[in-house]
C-alpha cells in the first residue's frame, strides 16, 4: 500500500508541475508531440520514424513520442491524425501506401486534400532479382522469358494492390510484358519463399539484398533507378532507365501535418526536421539502412510536386489492374 | 572453445546480470500486462543500447524476449486473460487450476516449463541453426497449410465433450477469420465500408471478451449464490514439489521439440506451437486423473514449454538468413541493425561470438527465470485474494484497457465488448471458446496458404501430396482426426477380451 | 429450449447473411486463383448450416432448458448482470468523451458497487489506486496514448500522460 502512496503523490506532483508550466509556457511546443506511424511497431517505417524523431526532438525542444496505429492498412494511422487538432502536436509518417490509399480511393478521408507535407526525408532503391539457381541471368532472359510465357513467372511482393504490387505490375507494363504477382503478408515470409524456390522472381529494397547477395543466394538482376547504384556488390547491376525501361519507383519516408496548422508552428517543425536531417547521428542511420544510395530529400513544396505525380501514376496502374474502389 | 570464453566473458559479468535481471522483469511486466506486446518492449528498451556495447544490448533485449515469453501466462493463469498471444493455450488449465487454490503452482510450473523450453532451445539453436534454416525453408506454402489443417485437427482433443457444438464453433472462428481485406487479392469481404473492419478481427480482442470479460459475466451473476469466504481463504501459492515435475519430463521434451520446430518456421508463431502442444499432450494423455481443461498440470507445462522454446527456434532463421519467425524477431533483428550487424546467410561467418553470446544470454535468463522467476511470479497469487467485486471490476478494466493498447484502437474496445456477451451465451449453451479461438488464429494461415499454393501450382492442388514435408503432415492430421475412433475401437477390443 | 432456438435462429441469421454476402464477392482476376475471395466462405457459410441444422435437431429431441439470467430481469441475479453490461457499455462510450482516468474512475467503484461490495473507504482507496496504476504503467511507462476525452479535458489529459 505504502508504494501505492507513493505512487499517487508522484502522479499528483507531476500534476501540479505541469499545470504550473502549462500556464506560463504558451509558445510551441509547450508539451510532447505525437508522432503517428500508420504501421505496427518494429517494422522498417516505425524504426525510422522512432530514430528520427529522436533526433529531431531535441532540436524541437519538446520530446517526440510515436504512436502506433497500424489498423486497416494505414488508413487508421490517417484518421486518426485526420481527427486531432491542427495544432502541430500531431505529426503523421508517410509513406507510399498513403497517397495509394487515395488513388485506389479506400478511404473517405482524402489525403492530399487534408494533409500539408512537411519534408520528405528518404529514399529506398527496389531491387529485382532471381534465386541462385535460377535459369534466368540477366534482365534480358527474364524478359525474353516472361515475353514467350505471359503470367507464367512469379513475382513476390508485400500485401495486394499496395506499392509492391505497383511496382511489379508497373515495371511489366513499362517493358511490355506479363507477370503474376502473389501477394505476401510480410517481408519474412517473401523472402523464405524466394530462397525457398516458392517463387521465380524476388523483389525487396537495397538492405534487404545485400546480405543475399553477398552470400550468393540471389542474382540481382535490375535496379530500379535512373542509375547504376555506387555499391561495390552491386555496380554490375544495371538500372532500369539505361535498359530502356523507364520506371524508377522506389518506396521512401517523409512527414506531413494536418492542413490549417499555423504557419509559423509549420516552421518550427520544418527547422527542426531540417537541422535533424543534417544531423550526423542521422547520416549515420541512413548509412546502415542504405537508403543514402539515392537522394530521397524533398523540401515541402517537391514533395507535394512528387506527391501530385505519384498519385497520377498509381491512379493509371491500379485502374488497369481493377482495383479502384468507385 | 575460445569464441565461446569470450562470450562468456561478455554475458556472465556484473553489469550484464544487472541487466539481465533488469530486461527479464521488464520483459514478465509487458507480458502479463494484455495489450502491451513483447516487441513494444523491446523497442521502449532500444534507445539504451545505442550506448552499450554490441554484446550487452544482446544480452538486454534477450533478457526482455524470454520475460516477454513468460510473462503472458501470469494474466493467462489468473485473470483468464492471456498477456500475450503464445499464452492462449496457457488459459485453458492454467486458469481452472488457479480457481482450485492452486495459483502458485500453476504459476510455478509456468515459469518452470518457460525456463526449460528456453535452454532446450538454446541448446539446439546452438548445435544445430545452419540445418535447421534449411528446415526453415523447406516450408512453404504447402506445408503452410498441412500445418493449419494439423491445428485445426486439434479441436478434437481442446473440445472433446461436444463434437458437434466443437465442430460449429471451430467454423465460426474460420468465418470470423476471413473478416477484411483479402490477403490474395485484395478485395474487401464481410467489412461493410468499415475501416475497422479492414484489419480483420484479431484474436488477443476476442480473446480478452470471450474469456475474461465472458468469466467476470459469469461470476457476477453466481457472486450472491457462492460461498465467497471459503475461495479466499484458499489462495495457495504453494511450488509443486520438484520430483513431480521431474515425472512429466516427457511432456516438456515433447513440448520444446513441437516448440522449436513451429518456431523456425516464419510465418507460424508461439500461438500456434504452443495450441499443437497443448492439443498433443491432452491427446496423448486423456486418460489422466485430472481431465484437460480443468487444471491438468501437463496442460500448462506443453503451451509454456512450446512457447518459450520459440524463442530459441525463431532466432534461428533470424541470424542464419535474416528472416525473422515472429513479430519479436523483426524487432530484434531491427536491433541488430542498429547496432551494426547485419543479419544474413554470412553473420555466423563474420561474427563467430554472436550465436554464443545469444545462446548464453539464453541460458542465463532462462536460468534467472527458474532460480528466482518462480518465486516473484508466485507472489502475483495474491490478487487472487481481492474481494470478488473488486477483482472483476479490475479484469474488466484491465481487459478493456488491454484491448484498446493493442493496436491503439477504441474498435478494438468494442470487438472486445461484443466478444464478452457473445462468450457468455457461447459458454450458456455449451459451445467451445478455444475451438472458436483455434479457428480464429489459424483461419488466415489455412485460407492464404491454401490459395497461394493452388496459384503457385498453376491451379492444381497436386504441390499437397508432391511435396514430402507437407504430405508427412496431412498424414499427421488424418492419424489424430481418426485417433479417437481407432482409440475406441482398441478399448472395445481389450474390454471384449476381458 | 425456446432459448437455445433463438439462439440456434440467430446464429443462422448470421451465417445464411454472411453467405450471401460471401456469392457477392468479386469473382477472381487471377484465373490461378481458383477459390477466389469467395471460396472458402461459401464452404464455411454452407459447412456452418449443416452443423447448425444438426445441433437444432438434437436441441429438438433432447429439450433441455438452459437458463441465461442475463436476459431475466425479473431475478436478482439477472438484474445485476445486465446492470454490470449497461455499465460496461456506458464505461466504453464515455472513454473518448470524458477520457480514460475520468471514465475509470467513475466505472470501478459504480460496477463494484453494484455487484455487491459494500465498503466505501475500501472501494475509495481501490478506485484510485487502480486507476493511478493503470495511467502510470499503461500512458506514461509504455506510452500507450490512451484516450483523451474531448475539449477542456483533452488538454488538461496532457497533463498526466
Amino acid at each position: 500500500m505504502r508504494l501505492r502512496n507513493v505512487i499517487t503523490a508522484g502522479a499528483i506532483g507531476v500534476f501540479l508541475a505541469a499545470m504550473a508550466g502549462g500556464a506560463f509556457a504558451q509558445n510551441y511546443p509547450r508539451r510532447a508531440v505525437e508522432m503517428v506511424v500508420p504501421f505496427g511497431a518494429g517494422g522498417a517505417s516505425d524504426i525510422f520514424a522512432r530514430q528520427f524523431s529522436e533526433i529531431s526532438s531535441k532540436y524541437l525542444g519538446a520530446p517526440i513520442t510515436v504512436v502506433n496505429k497500424g489498423g486497416a492498412g494505414t488508413i487508421e494511422g490517417m484518421v486518426y491524425a485526420y481527427s486531432a487538432p491542427a495544432d502541430g502536436y500531431t505529426i503523421l509518417e508517410i509513406t507510399p501506401s498513403l497517397p495509394i490509399v487515395e488513388a485506389r480511393n479506400s478511404s473517405s478521408v482524402k489525403f492530399r486534400a487534408e494533409f500539408e507535407p512537411i519534408m520528405r526525408v528518404q529514399a529506398d532503391v527496389q531491387l529485382f532479382g532471381v534465386p541462385k539457381d535460377s535459369p534466368i541471368k540477366s534482365l534480358d532472359d527474364l524478359i525474353a522469358f516472361a515475353k514467350a510465357n505471359p503470367k507464367k513467372l512469379k513475382i513476390g511482393g508485400i500485401s495486394p494492390g499496395a506499392l509492391d504490387d505497383y511496382i511489379a505490375n508497373g515495371f511489366a507494363k513499362a517493358a511490355g510484358f506479363q507477370w503474376s504477382y502473389v501477394p505476401y503478408k510480410g517481408a519474412s515470409v517473401l523472402k523464405a519463399a524466394v530462397l525457398g524456390g516458392e517463387l521465380d522472381v524476388y523483389q525487396d529494397k537495397v538492405i534487404s539484398f545485400m546480405s543475399l547477395v553477398e552470400s550468393g543466394d540471389v542474382r540481382p538482376l535490375v535496379v530500379l533507378a535512373d542509375k547504376r547504384l555506387d555499391v561495390p556488390q552491386l555496380k554490375d547491376v544495371p538500372s532500369s532507365v539505361e535498359k530502356g525501361i523507364n520506371f524508377t519507383q522506389g518506396s521512401w519516408r517523409g512527414f506531413v501535418v494536418k492542413k490549417g496548422t499555423p504557419a509559423d508552428v509549420k516552421k518550427i517543425i520544418i527547422d527542426a526536421f531540417q537541422k535533424a536531417y543534417d544531423d550526423p547521428a542521422y547520416k549515420e542511420v541512413e548509412k546502415q539502412q542504405m537508403t543514402d544510395i539515392l537522394p530521397g530529400y524533398l523540401n515541402a513544396d517537391e514533395f507535394r510536386k512528387s506527391l501530385d505525380a505519384e498519385v497520377e501514376n498509381f491512379s493509371a496502374v491500379f485502374t488497369e489492374l481493377g482495383l479502384v474502389k468507385k | 572453445m575460445d569464441v565461446f570464453i569470450q562470450a562468456l566473458g561478455a554475458v556472465f559479468n556484473p553489469l550484464s546480470a544487472v541487466l539481465v535481471i533488469v530486461g527479464t522483469l521488464f520483459g514478465i511486466v509487458c507480458g502479463a500486462l494484455p495489450g502491451l506486446s513483447t516487441s513494444m518492449a523491446i523497442i521502449l528498451c532500444l534507445p539504451f543500447t545505442y550506448t552499450m556495447s554490441p554484446d550487452l544490448a544482446i544480452v538486454l533485449l534477450i533478457a526482455v524476449y524470454v520475460g516477454g515469453a513468460c510473462g503472458g501466462s501470469i494474466s493467462a493463469i489468473l485473470l483468464k486473460t492471456p498477456g500475450t498471444p503464445e499464452a492462449v493455450a496457457t488459459t485453458f488449465d492454467g486458469y481452472p487450476m488457479a480457481q482450485k487454490g492452486q495459483a502458485g503452482m500453476a504459476l510455478g510450473l509456468a515459469v518452470t516449463a518457460s525456463s526449460f523450453g528456453t535452454i532446450f532451445s538454446a541448446i539446439v539453436m546452438l548445435m544445430a541453426a545452419p540445418l535447421l534454416a534449411k528446415v526453415a525453408l523447406s516450408f512453404q506454402s504447402a506445408e503452410y497449410f498441412a500445418l493449419g489443417l494439423l491445428g485445426l485437427s486439434c479441436v478434437t482433443s481442446i473440445a472433446a465433450k461436444d463434437q458437434l457444438k466443437a465442430a460449429l464453433s471451430v467454423i465460426l472462428g474460420l468465418m470470423i477469420s476471413t473478416v477484411g481485406i483479402d490477403s490474395i487479392n485484395g478485395v474487401e469481404r464481410f467489412a461493410f465500408g468499415q475501416p475497422f473492419l479492414l484489419n480483420g478481427i484479431h484474436y488477443i480482442t476476442v480473446m480478452i471478451g470471450a474469456f475474461a470479460v465472458a468469466e467476470v459475466f459469469k461470476n457476477i451473476e453466481e457472486y450472491r449464490h457462492r460461498d465467497n469466504t471459503l475461495q479466499q481463504g484458499s489462495v495457495s501459492i504453494e511450488l509443486m514439489k520438484f520430483g513431480e515435475m521431474v515425472k512429466m519430463w516427457a511432456t516438456f521434451v515433447k513440448a520444446s521439440v513441437i516448440g522449436v520446430i513451429i518456431g523456425i518456421i516464419p510465418a507460424a508463431g508461439g500461438s500456434i506451437s504452443s495450441l499443437i502442444a497443448y492439443g498433443e499432450t491432452s491427446r496423448s494423455h486423456k486418460h489422466d486423473a485430472i481431465k484437460f481443461g480443468e487444471g491438468n498440470p501437463r496442460g500448462i507445462i506443453a503451451p509454456e514449454s512450446a512457447n518459450n522454446a520459440g524463442v530459441g527456434g525463431a532466432l534461428v532463421p533470424t541470424m542464419v538468413l535474416g528472416i525473422p519467425g515472429s513479430p519479436v524477431t523483426a524487432v530484434i533483428m531491427a536491433a541488430f541493425m542498429i547496432i551494426g550487424l547485419r543479419p544474413g546467410p554470412l553473420l555466423l561467418r563474420d561474427q563467430p561470438v554472436l550465436l554464443d553470446t545469444i545462446f548464453l544470454s539464453l541460458v542465463f535468463a532462462a536460468l534467472l527465470l527458474f532460480f528466482g522467476g518462480r518465486f516473484v511470479t508466485r507472489q502475483f497469487g495474491h490478487i487472487l485474494k481481492l474481494p470478488y467485486p473488486l477483482l472483476g471490476t479490475l479484469i474488466i478494466a484491465l481487459g478493456l484497457l488491454g484491448a484498446y493498447s493493442f493496436q491503439n484502437s477504441f474498435y478494438d474496445v468494442i470487438i472486445m465488448f461484443i466478444a464478452g456477451v457473445g462468450g457468455y451465451l457461447f459458454d450458456k449453451f455449451k459451445y467451445s471458446i478455444p475451438a472458436l479461438i483455434l479457428g480464429l488464429i489459424l483461419g488466415d494461415l489455412v485460407e492464404n496458404s491454401l490459395r497461394k499454393q493452388i496459384i503457385i501450382g498453376d491451379g492444381t492442388a497436386m504441390g499437397f501430396v508432391t511435396r514430402p514435408v507437407s504430405l508427412v503432415i496431412l498424414l499427421m492430421v488424418v492419424f489424430v482426426l481418426a485417433w479417437p475412433m481407432f482409440s475406441k475401437l482398441m478399448g472395445k477390443r481389450k474390454s471384449s477380451a476381458a | 429450449m425456446a432459448a437455445e432456438l433463438i439462439f440456434n435462429c440467430l446464429v443462422g441469421l448470421g451465417i445464411v447473411f454472411y453467405l450471401i454476402q460471401a456469392f457477392s464477392l468479386p469473382p477472381t482476376d487471377n484465373p490461378t486463383d481458383v477459390l477466389g475471395a469467395g471460396g472458402l466462405p461459401v464452404i464455411l457459410g454452407i459447412l456452418g448450416l449443416v452443423v447448425l441444422a444438426a445441433i437444432t435437431v438434437r436441441v429438438f429431441r433432447a429439450r433441455i432448458a438452459v437458463k441465461i439470467p442475463m436476459f431475466d430481469l425479473g431475478s436478482l441475479d439477472g438484474r445485476s448482470l445486465a446492470l454490470n453490461v449497461a455499465l460496461l457499455f456506458a464505461y466504453m462510450m464515455l472513454l473518448d468523451v470524458i477520457g480514460f482516468v475520468l471514465s475509470t474512475l467513475l466505472y470501478l467503484p459504480i460496477a463494484a458497487w453494484f455487484i455487491g461490495y459494500r465498503k466505501p473507504v475500501a472501494l475509495a482507496v481501490f478506485t484510485v489506486a487502480v486507476t493511478t496504476t493503470f495511467t502510470v504503467v499503461f500512458g506514461i511507462l509504455f506510452v500507450v496514448p490512451l484516450p483523451r476525452g474531448i475539449g477542456q479535458l483533452r488538454e488538461l489529459s496532457y497533463m498526466i500522460y
